[in-house]
């Protein structure tokens, strides 16, 4: 467990330089996508691989929301890397592998737990994206002219 | 002509956002902010994933500029920085000529190959530990992450198009785990291996930006950003299809 975070950890520097990413970020990116794939590793004990993406998503998500408002750089920059561990890549192979062997039903199962995967993750995002929008309106006389 | 330069400036800040893979919304709110510091009766900005438009209308004339972005190149340093400058100008803490001259002479302090390299390597093999791997997988996937970096550098000298760079380079990976399992380490875990080394490949960004393209209303640049992430996860599927077919085909 530790070993996975560690890894979720270097997975968010990783990720940031190979997106090109600024170098003040790093940190920040790591912070989150290490404390999102712990809280998805702690949800998955108890919920279905979908639900807990769904639950971990919206962690990272809000995490992703207050550490760009914190740090003033545009939220994808977290959200992408965050995201990175939750991507269905081992649902993907599985579904490949059950291809080649010429399981249809195994290849079945696998794409539509990629679909649902997928699913979920929008779904996280979209959810938090419209709660911070209700709450942080922004005003339109905030700017004047120069 | 200020008002023109205004619109000048607002265009390249556009064109840089949309080029760096920004969100459109992102990229028409930057443009219209900058925009309404004009003395303008109307301005509105237009951006979708392979060009911007923005027009101000003044007294005395109407003034549109259209410019199409052909090439596309996901850096978020630059869409970072740009959103700094546009957020400084807005609140007078820079001057109009210093805006338009920043974004035209910026240099993002972009990672040099070698760091970017070291990256993608760095990603395969943590992923091997995010995934539950153990020192032989670890091992494996550092091995086949230089397979893949190698892959990468081939099909980028050879310019072709994302599609058939994907392709390769997941054959190439599936292909190099399954040979070095059975000639290395016999009771890694081949799955393990081959999801880790073909997570530098996934789009996240695309799959990231099309979902708040999407919601947002943006159905034109959600969609097209949309199809760019299932074209490279189809051919990814299809790389390490290819790659476990052929080494089963191997006698």
């Amino acid at each position: 467990m530790i070993l996975q975070v560690l890894g979720a950890f270097v997975v968010g520097i990783a990720g940031s330089i190979i997106l090109n990413a600024p170098k003040k970020v790093l940190p920040y990116a790591a912070m989150v996508s290490a404390t999102g794939w712990f809280a998805y590793l702690n949800f998955e004990r108890v919920l279905s691989i979908s639900m807990s993406t769904f639950y971990a998503g919206l962690f990272i998500a809000l995490f992703s929301h207050l550490v760009a408002r914190i740090v003033k750089v545009p939220v994808t920059l977290f959200l992408v890397t965050g995201f990175l561990p939750l991507v269905p890549g081992a649902g993907m192979y599985a579904l490949v592998f059950a291809f080649i062997q010429g399981d249809l039903v195994q290849a079945n199962l696998a794409f539509r737990l990629v679909l649902e995967v997928a699913g979920m993750i929008a779904l996280s995002i979209f959810v938090v994206d419209s709660i911070f929008r209700i709450l942080f309106r922004p005003s339109s006389g905030e700017f004047t002219k120069p | 002509m200020d008002e023109r330069r205004i619109l000048e400036t607002a265009m390249l800040a556009g064109e840089i956002m949309s080029a760096s893979g920004a969100e459109s919304y992102r990229v028409e709110d930057t443009m219209n902010r900058i925009l309404h510091t004009a003395d303008a009766k109307s301005a509105e900005a237009f951006a979708v994933v392979t060009g911007v438009f923005a027009t101000l209308e003044t007294e005395n004339e109407v003034v549109t500029r259209v410019k199409r972005i052909a090439h596309r190149d996901i850096n978020l340093a630059k869409i970072a920085e740009v959103n700094e400058i546009s957020r400084l100008y807005c609140q007078n803490q820079i001057t109009l000529e210093t805006a338009y001259d920043r974004l035209q002479h910026f240099t993002v302090r972009s990672y040099s190959k070698s760091i970017h390299n070291l990256a993608i390597l760095l990603l395969v093999l943590s992923f091997s530990f995010l995934l539950g791997g153990g020192i032989q997988e670890g091992v494996l996937a550092s091995i086949n992450g230089v397979l893949l970096i190698g892959a990468l550098l081939l099909v980028d000298r050879a310019q072709v198009t994302p599609f058939l760079r994907t392709l390769f380079a997941s054959t190439v990976i599936a292909f190099g785990a399954s040979f070095l399992k059975s000639f290395m380490m016999k009771d890694a875990v081949l799955d393990n291996v081959i999801i880790a080394s073909m997570m530098p490949l996934v789009p996240g960004t695309a799959i990231t930006t099309a979902i708040r393209d999407t919601l947002n209303g943006d159905y034109m640049s959600g969609g097209s950003r949309a199809l760019e992430s299932v074209v490279i996860a189809v051919s990814i599927a299809l790389g390490v299809g290819a790659g476990l077919w052929l080494w089963r085909a191997l006698p």
